[in-house]
């Protein structure tokens, strides 16, 4: 199991070349900064009732929307999500705002999460996205809904109701609105053809410096008819990875210090003796030290693979064990689902984990497979 | 989490001129593409510039802004699939193959680059597992933390990801076998 994180530490390390140009980035992202500040006071001057998720379902809980104010509806929910220690990063800069209440929003509770086929979810999602809805409104959905656990599937079950003919009782984002009208532009500019290098070339001919919006507004114009000034696929589509001299000095230094055997494990302990806190850019000197003939102060191959892995990877095989033998046993997804009611566990594979152990115990479940 | 430090207490400017290399390069192993970890990285900046006051009130802003890089990636609906369509190599050993303790650097090189490329067939979600995993050293604690669900799920993926990963390897071992006789 350590060959298996060996290997994939190296495939990791070994392509973190690859990595885009920061200047760049970080000029796009200024620019789309000041967009979102735009759409934000926008939507702030057009007075509309912008206010937070979690405020919003409160005040829903409060208002009597739900048929339950204590937060259980038939008691076949799972419990309320607990707030997150941190304010949610995927938050988008400006809150969602909710639609004012109406007869539809009642009925929308969950009991429980229809499953779905992986095709199923991606084209949930799918709908979920295209129909404007984001991160920000899967939060307020959930808490709607009474679902804990992964917002991943809160999407899916929106996206669900959605493809189904379902109004939802929230209303989309307006920058999550704008984000899926962009979407459809980028997927137009594919779809016709055209590739990334294309994209690069395009910026550049329109003197902009953000490829994404270059994608933009060609997937606008190819929509609206128009022909762009470039056929598909004409610019070089693989990646140019930048190349000067000081990245090829950066990847001998690299190689050099993989070749001498040295791990990513040794890079963490070189770091922490050089009291540098970028491992690879420990890497790049350790190998720059090797090639000008010196040696380092630790053995290649020394540091040791960290032991909470060692014990993850047991835990897991533990874990198949016992959702196997709960399959085995003649219980099913839906047996699952109503034992983690039954017990208030929301997250369905934890429940196959822990009915499979009781079942490894010889202990009987209360429900029959 | 030896890798990074805590920086609280800075500016964007002073953020992005310490901290955007490294975050560049997590997010190409995070995504295994160049031009999404460009979009993923330029749209979570983006929205990090505009809320940056809260994101300073955070603990570690690193932390929250690679939270914020994980979530848009979990998140991307963008049709990057489609073009993300990689040939995997022919010669493929499972992983975990013992010579891989004695292989010689040429041979690593190759075996990298044939790993990265089985990676590229994995679901998102059980990607981000073995990055957060073996590549930012997390502990499935603090994985099932990042990505909002239980270490019963986070095992779950990371041992579907291997299982699949070893899937690949063998099934194209065998075509390749196949295609020598």
């Amino acid at each position: 199991m350590n060959q298996d994180a060996d290997q994939l530490r190296e495939a990791f390390v070994a392509h973190e070349y690859l990595a885009p140009d920061a200047a760049e980035v970080l000029a796009v992202a200024h620019v789309r900064a000041r967009r979102y500040r735009r759409r934000r006071r926008a939507a702030q001057g057009a007075g509309g009732a912008v206010l937070g998720a979690g405020l919003v379902a409160s005040s829903v809980a409060a208002a009597g929307w739900l048929p339950n104010n204590n937060g259980r509806h038939d008691g076949s929910t799972v419990s309320l999500a607990a707030p997150p220690p941190l304010p949610n990063p995927s938050v988008s800069a400006s809150p969602s705002p909710l639609a004012s209440p109406s007869p539809f929003a009642s009925p929308a509770l969950v009991s429980s999460p229809t499953p779905l086929s992986s095709s199923q979810q991606e084209a949930a999602l799918n709908a979920y996205f295209a129909a404007g809805y984001d991160y920000d409104n899967a939060l307020a959905l959930a808490q709607l809904w009474h679902m804990s656990g992964d917002p991943t599937t809160v999407k899916a079950e929106a996206g669900r109701r959605l493809l189904a003919g379902q109004t939802l009782p929230i209303t989309p984002s307006p920058s999550a609105v704008a984000s899926a009208a962009e979407d459809t532009d980028v997927s137009a500019f594919f779809a016709a053809g055209y590739t990334y290098g294309d994209a690069v070339t395009l910026a550049k001919l329109w003197n902009g410096s953000d490829t994404y919006q270059a994608k933009i507004d060609a997937g606008k114009k190819l929509i609206a008819g128009e022909t762009l000034p470039i056929a598909p696929g004409s610019q070089p589509t693989a990646p140019t990875v930048v190349t000067g001299s000081s990245d090829s000095a950066g990847t001998a230094d690299l190689n050099a210090y993989f070749a001498a055997g040295y791990t990513y494990e040794d890079a963490l302990g070189l770091a922490s003796l050089w009291k540098i806190a970028d491992a690879y850019q420990v890497k790049v000197d350790a190998g720059a030290k090797l090639l000008a003939g010196q040696t380092l102060p630790i053995a290649p191959g020394s540091q040791p693979t960290p032991a909470a892995e060692i014990s993850s990877e047991a835990a897991a095989s533990a874990d198949e064990n016992a959702v196997n033998k709960f399959f085995s046993a003649g219980y099913t997804y839906d047996d699952a689902v109503t034992l983690g009611k039954m017990w208030t566990v929301g997250d369905t594979y934890q429940v196959k984990i822990d009915a499979g152990q009781k079942l490894l115990a010889g202990q009987t479940l209360p429900i029959k497979p | 989490m030896a890798t990074r430090d805590v920086c609280s207490g800075v500016t964007f400017e002073q953020f992005t001129s310490t901290r955007l290399p490294g975050l560049l390069r997590y997010a190409v192993v995070l995504t295994g593409d160049r031009e999404l970890a460009q979009d993923v990285v330029q749209e979570v900046l983006a929205r990090a510039q505009v809320k940056w006051r809260q994101i300073d009130r955070a603990d570690s802003p690193d932390a929250y802004v690679r939270r914020m890089v994980v979530n848009e990636y979990l998140s991307w609906r963008r049709s990057w699939a489609v073009r993300n369509v990689r040939a995997v190599g022919e010669r493929l050993e499972p992983i975990g193959d013992a010579r891989a303790m004695h292989r010689d650097h040429a041979q690593s090189v190759v075996d990298a680059d044939d790993l990265w490329a089985r990676l590229a067939t994995l679901p998102r979600k059980q990607r981000a597992v073995l990055v957060l995993r073996y590549y930012e050293q997390l502990d499935d604690v603090a994985i099932a933390d990042l990505l909002d669900c239980a270490p019963a799920t986070v095992r779950s993926n990371a041992s579907k990801a291997l299982k699949n990963l070893r899937l690949t390897s063998e099934q194209q071992t065998r075509v390749h076998e196949k295609e020598l006789t």
